[in-house]
């Protein structure tokens, strides 16, 4: 993320996958 | 239809502008009411009160921000007012999976989502709002500031703090870690 302080540790994409996955929503319901 | 003329449709009660501003924001709002609430169902009407309240309220829009941060900060108070009812963040791990989280040595891909999942569900409120809007959905800080009315130092410092609760709990995935 750009905005992120440079010396802040970051998720690696292994742990930011598995946070993104975790309640990844579902399409809308319809209206 | 630009944004100035979605608004000035809206205001005056035009169907086919409500109808099109709904489309433009629904999978905005939608995803953070989900992702907030951990709850289908409560982030169905979360999406409902939100473009009631962002109808109703939309003449006090005056355009220092964009359009879609100011819906963005209309859902999350929605969403954070419907937790705060609810009094109980749902998207956790159910109990009886929470034998499996005990066993050390584990770091399968199950274990690690669970884990995660258990992590995040401990979060403070603010905390977890923050990592979620910022290293989850990609959000700015300066959208999350505006989200939560908070200056973005603010947001800097609960995501810091966010990100060394997540890193205590999942020490066992040490080394996932980018410095």
């Amino acid at each position: 993320m750009t905005d992120d302080p440079k010396d802040e540790p970051v998720l690696s994409p292994r742990l930011l996958n598995a946070a993104r996955a975790h309640l990844e929503p579902p399409a809308p319901p319809a209206e | 239809m630009d944004e100035r003329q979605l608004i000035d449709g809206v205001l005056s009660g035009d169907p086919a502008a409500e109808r099109l501003f709904y489309d433009r924001h629904l999978d905005r709002v939608w995803r953070l009411a989900y992702r907030l609430t951990g709850d289908g169902d409560l982030a169905q009407d979360v999406v409902q009160e939100t473009f009631v309240r962002a109808f109703s309220k939309l003449d006090t829009f005056r355009g220092e921000s964009a359009l879609a941060t100011w819906v963005t900060a209309v859902a999350t108070t929605t969403a954070l007012n419907a937790l705060r009812k609810v009094k109980r963040f749902r998207g956790h791990v159910a109990l009886e999976d929470a034998h499996h989280l005990a066993q050390p040595g584990r770091r399968s891909e199950p274990d690690l989502k669970r884990r995660m999942a258990e992590a995040i569900a401990a979060l403070p409120v603010g905390y977890r709002t923050v990592f979620t809007m910022h290293d989850v959905e990609g959000y700015t800080h300066e959208e999350i500031g505006i989200a939560l009315g908070v200056q973005t130092g603010t947001s800097k410092a609960q995501l810091f703090r966010a990100r060394a609760r997540l890193r205590k709990a999942l020490a066992d995935f040490a080394g996932e870690w980018i410095a």
